[in-house]
């Protein structure tokens, strides 16, 4: 093989030294479907195929966080923010406000000069302030966060700040974390923490949990999609109080974060169509007459169509017994489904009071049940019933393939 | 509302350079209308060939300082320093945020983080002139005499200081 030319690699340097990936890319998305995601991972490792369409089912919005070095930093304070928002208690929040201004005397206490972090505490005292405002406007949807987020400045200083606090804390409560770390605390929170455009790691999120999120109230969990050996997602709490029962969850995918929405939040928004449903009891008397609309190549060119379906270890079959009450309500809808029907970069409903008793949705190890929504274009209503044959795991990919929504 | 808070904080840390400036050191804003262009003097550190010169050198702060970097380059020539360009522009780690690194190679020396300041980049780089990193040269040919013919080099520097001081 030849070498390349002094010219050729002279041009290779200058291509890789100049690439800015995804450079257009919002600091942070509006939300958006994780149907999306599991799409992304429908021909990859049978693993992560599985796991991502168990999150598209237990959490069917996230939000993405542009890849620049400061993800998980970005993700955790916009998930702070937006749930301070989301409670719409001007009270909580300026006793968030004076807890999140006095823990700069932590930096103080690690010698950090009031005029190096002013600025951040500064910045992330604005955001409080827009937040109260947009409380007392009555302003409909997290959208005024998600701008405040993109303005670059603002952002990173905010994430500066819990930076600074992170390592702060972490040279404070050196026993909580030294034995974690490969190389001194000092020089970690230094090449790790304190340093712009470093990702977050095990270590620096569980510590930026324990200064900054667990003071607030609010949990926070992790759910790692990855290669791991369980095949089922299990969300890893990162504080173990949660007198609330609000959380703010992360997805963790190697290297990189975002944050996740399960399906309780979303569920009260008024449905923009009728749906009508076909669930039956009776899976068997399917299964002898297969029905002709199964899987058939016209159904599945109908836009809007989806399946979701989660495949529980060792739980092939669902059946009636496992569908929820609420999935059951003609008027209780799941929100992938409902939000099937909004476009993705539409500004998305207001988010209610996240609901003080808290219940995680179904565990992966419960069978949930397949629902097929379709909305309804003429009186006699279309009923579509897949068969469950369709719903062993190998075929799972092929199905969500075949979607038509898929971009 | 960036670039105003570049400034204060810019004002602050030209304010304490000049009550209480380092050894060797003075650096402050060419003109007070823009905070953002500053020049520095720093003194060659004692034991080195660079003893008795002094450089200067120019300091352009982005408008988003401290999250990012200044810029720092010599100006009038006459650094011969292997993490010195030949244009004069200082390579040194702490000017350059991770993944940001124009050579590729991986310090595990010290990064830009907003905390550092222009009096902590102002003593690495004195402390570069007395040793310098020819891991990652910026200066090929002075690395090379650096490594290889030192007392070539150092001559080299002595006579480059007599230079620039008008000897």
């Amino acid at each position: 093989m030849d070498a390349l030319s002094p010219d050729k690699m002279e041009r290779f340097h200058k291509l890789s030294d100049d690439f800015e990936p995804h450079l257009h890319d919002p600091l942070v998305s509006t939300k958006q479907l994780s149907i999306s995601i599991a799409l992304d991972y429908a021909n990859a490792d049978p693993t992560l195929a599985t796991k991502a369409s168990m999150l598209a089912v237990a959490h069917p919005m996230n939000r993405i966080m542009k890849s620049d070095g400061n993800c998980g930093w970005r993700a955790v304070a916009f998930g702070y923010f937006e749930t301070l928002f989301a409670l719409r208690d001007p009270t909580r929040l300026q006793h968030e406000l004076i807890r999140i201004k006095s823990l700069s005397l932590l930096l103080g206490q690690v010698g950090q000069p009031e005029q190096l972090y002013g600025v951040f505490v500064d910045a992330t005292a604005d955001i409080f302030e827009r937040t109260f405002a947009a409380i007392q406007n009555g302003e409909r949807n997290e959208a005024f966060l998600v701008n405040a987020f993109n303005e670059e400045y603002n952002s990173n200083a905010v994430l500066t700040y819990f930076r600074l606090l992170t390592s702060a804390w972490m040279k404070l409560n050196p026993h909580s974390y030294h034995n974690f770390l490969s190389l001194p605390l000092e020089q970690y929170c230094a090449t790790h923490i304190e340093t712009a455009q470093t990702e977050i790691d095990e270590v620096g999120l569980q510590a930026l949990v324990d200064v900054v999120i667990e003071g607030s109230g609010f949990g926070l969990e992790v759910l790692r999609l990855d290669r791991g050996e369980d095949d089922v997602l299990t969300p890893d709490q990162l504080s173990p109080s949660r007198p609330s029962g609000i959380t703010i969850s992360l997805l963790c995918r190697p290297g990189h974060h975002d944050l996740l929405y399960p399906a309780d939040q979303t569920i009260h928004i008024t449905p923009v169509v009728n749906y009508q449903y076909a669930m039956s009891s009776n899976y068997s008397q399917w299964d002898q007459n297969a029905l002709s609309l199964d899987l058939d190549s016209h159904l599945m060119s109908i836009p809007n169509l989806t399946a979701d379906s989660v495949f529980g270890a060792g739980s092939p079959m669902f059946s009636m017994a496992s569908v929820s009450p609420a999935a059951a309500s003609p008027f209780r809808v799941s929100s992938a489904q409902e939000m099937m029907y909004q476009s993705p970069t539409q500004s998305h409903p207001p988010i209610p009071p996240i609901p003080l008793s808290f219940s995680m949705p179904t565990r992966p190890s419960v069978a949930l049940p397949l629902m097929i929504a379709l909305p309804s274009r003429s009186s006699d209503g279309l009923q579509i019933r897949l068969n469950p044959l369709v719903m062993k795991p190998n075929l799972s990919h092929s199905l969500l393939l075949s979607t038509p929504f898929k971009k | 509302m960036a670039s105003s808070v570049a400034q204060k904080r810019l004002f602050h840390e030209y304010k304490n350079l000049s009550t209480n400036p380092p050894e060797g050191i003075t650096a402050g804003p060419v003109s007070e209308d823009d905070m953002f262009y500053w020049e520095a003097l720093i003194e060659g550190p004692g034991g080195t060939p660079f003893e008795g010169g002094v450089f200067a050198a120019e300091l352009k702060f982005p408008k988003d300082y401290p999250l990012s970097p200044p810029t720092m380059k010599f100006v009038g020539g006459g650094v011969w320093h292997p993490n010195v360009y030949p244009n004069g522009t200082v390579c040194i780690s702490i000017l350059h945020p991770p993944g940001d690194d124009p050579n590729h190679y991986e310090h595990a020396s010290e990064r830009w983080s907003p905390i550092q300041s222009v009096e902590k980049i102002l003593i690495s780089v004195m402390s570069m002139l007395a040793e310098p990193n020819d891991e990652s040269p910026a200066n090929v040919e002075a690395a090379k005499m650096w490594r290889e013919r030192r007392a070539e080099y150092e001559q080299k520097v002595r006579d480059e200081v007599r230079k620039g001081l008008g000897l």
